[in-house]
């Protein structure tokens, strides 16, 4: 039996795209096990590098790893020419990733407990944000081909290792845990706070925007990957804190705000409401990232010791003065996210198109 | 469709009333937790020879609500540095110790690190979180003198949140660098030429 060029050609785009698919899930494990371990940080013994947060992550980057080699071995010259900015981003990434590892073993061993924000947790979340986007880039323009289920499943797969582990990035320049006995990384508070303030809005925006545009601006697809992020953020730093338990109605109904853009999008699409929704987007800023982002604005507003049993009542306390500084900022970051976002994927769209046609 | 669009505008408008004016206020009233700690102190001898150590165990527990961190420091203003003179020989705490250098930023009046001073003597701080009542932890050192005279030990324990006088112990007494209360020890170091306990 032989096997015709055109078989072998689409066995290797099969590939490539499973490639790029586990890099992207790989990054998910990653990014939940980094959640995880902020949360373990804050409540149990941190100074082992064997804890199982960071087995979660470390396999999470095996997984990326064997997709990042199937990415490169799986490659056509057309693909080449297709993805090399992709391809070279998840190259780069996994190689920052891979590097972490060691390094921040060396780190623990020399160092102890090492802060949020340190050169080997630096090296990693920008391995993270690399790989993922690289790995996103190449299955968006592919998923015009599949299955509204698929679509939904490679979405969330897609977009939400990119979103944490931004996230991650983000958090690491606005939360005071970077503070050691050794060295003291932890950010300015009104850096902070003006970073976080600015940098969440855009992100949220410019993530739930995506699945939007990146799926023919078709219903349910912000709302299932706004609900699977708040699902991540509740199981890793929610529920490790038993005393957070009983803001969970709370947190889950930030949900309802995602999905009524959603909704409102569905009804009708145009410029104003997309950008609308962006900015509904951004004043999320404040509940999406509940309980972590108490940290930050707590270091410029109270200033109390942000103790497990004492999260939500600073959240909650801080809420009103707070929100009503924020909201502007949020709401304009979010219409500017809309708006990159549309630029992005129209941009990554425009040589697939181009070829479909 | 304009219907529709008015009752999902509406439901933005309640979510956001709601997050900003009814839930709060039922999340805010949820009592704060008062933990009650306290600890007991045990000194091997008063009187040593220069040379010679003396243990110091530190018995701590919590009472009434649990604590989210309950810390026990044991501070040593007869010293500038702890170098070889402390040692921890025991030590059943869920954290590492925290080791305190003369200089650096340590938390003042029971802020717990929110109002800060230089501390003017070394310390080390033992902590566990959470710590439920009835929890107890301790920690034992073994202290060797380098030069004669008296060797004085601080110790104090603070819980956290800390929501009270109760927060900490001792309740009242000499206070320290911090500004905290503390329970002072001191053991006599007698010269190699003197004879304790002969005279």
């Amino acid at each position: 039996m032989t096997i015709s060029k055109s078989d072998s050609a689409s066995k290797k785009h099969g590939m490539f795209f499973l490639g790029n698919v586990l890099v992207s899930l790989g990054i998910l494990v990653v990014t939940t096990g980094g959640s995880w371990d902020i949360s373990n940080h804050l409540l149990n013994r941190p100074e082992t590098f064997f804890s199982t947060p960071h087995f979660v992550l470390y396999s999470g980057v095996m997984i990326a790893l064997s997709g990042a080699v199937l990415v490169m071995l799986k490659r056509s010259d057309e693909l080449k020419t297709e993805n090399r900015v992709s391809t070279s981003l998840v190259q780069i990434g996994i190689a920052l990733l891979v590097g972490a590892g060691p390094f921040d073993f060396l780190w623990h061993s020399n160092f102890g407990l090492d802060g949020l924000l340190s050169p080997p947790h630096l090296v990693l979340i920008c391995g993270m944000v690399f790989s993922s986007v690289g790995a996103f880039l190449s299955t968006v323009k592919r998923l015009a081909e599949k299955s509204h289920l698929t679509k939904h499943i490679l979405t969330v797969i897609g977009i939400l290792p990119m979103w944490l582990s931004a996230t991650g990035l983000f958090f690491s320049f606005s939360l005071p845990f970077s503070k050691t006995d050794y060295f003291d990384f932890n950010p300015n508070p009104v850096f902070g706070a003006v970073f976080a303030t600015l940098a969440f809005p855009f992100l949220i925006s410019m993530m739930l925007s995506m699945a939007y545009v990146a799926n023919g601006k078709k219903f349910g697809f912000i709302s299932v990957t706004g609900a699977t992020l708040i699902v991540i953020n509740m199981a890793t730093s929610i529920i490790p804190n038993p005393w957070l338990h009983p803001t969970i109605p709370f947190y889950l109904f930030t949900l309802v705000p995602i999905v009524l853009c959603d909704l409102m999008l569905n009804l009708s699409a145009n410029k104003m409401r997309t950008y609308f929704t962006g900015g509904i987007f951004g004043m999320l800023g404040y509940f999406v990232y509940y309980p972590l982002i108490t940290h930050v604005y707590n270091k410029i507003e109270t200033n109390q010791i942000v103790s497990a049993s004492m999260t939500a009542k600073i959240y909650f306390e801080m809420i009103l003065s707070v929100f009503p500084l924020i909201v502007i900022p949020c709401a304009v970051m979010g219409v500017i996210g809309a708006m990159v976002c549309h630029r992005v994927i129209r941009s990554v769209m425009r040589p697939v198109s181009s070829q479909l046609s | 469709m304009k219907l529709a669009l008015i009752l999902t505008l509406m439901g933005l408008a309640v979510y956001f009333c709601a997050v900003l004016f009814v839930i709060p206020s039922e999340y805010s009233n949820v009592k704060t937790l008062e933990p009650e700690p306290i600890f007991t102190a045990k000194l091997s001898s008063n009187q040593i020879r220069l040379g010679d150590s003396f243990n110091i165990t530190i018995d701590s527990d919590n009472s009434n609500d649990s604590a989210d961190i309950q810390i026990v420091s044991v501070a040593f203003p007869s010293i500038t540095q702890i170098g070889n003179t402390v040692k921890i020989v025991g030590y059943n705490f869920t954290q590492s110790p925290r080791y305190v250098k003369t200089g650096d930023d340590i938390g003042y009046e029971y802020s717990g690190g929110t109002a800060l001073i230089k501390a003017q003597y070394p310390s080390i701080e033992a902590y566990s979180r959470p710590v439920n009542p009835g929890a107890h932890y301790s920690i034992e050192m073994k202290i060797t003198p380098d030069s004669a005279g008296n060797f004085t030990v601080f110790a104090k324990t603070v819980a956290i949140p800390h929501s009270g006088d109760h927060s900490h112990y001792p309740y009242g007494g000499i206070r320290d660098h911090q500004n905290e209360y503390v329970e002072s020890f001191s053991v006599m170091v007698s010269d190699n030429l003197d004879k304790p306990g002969m005279g």
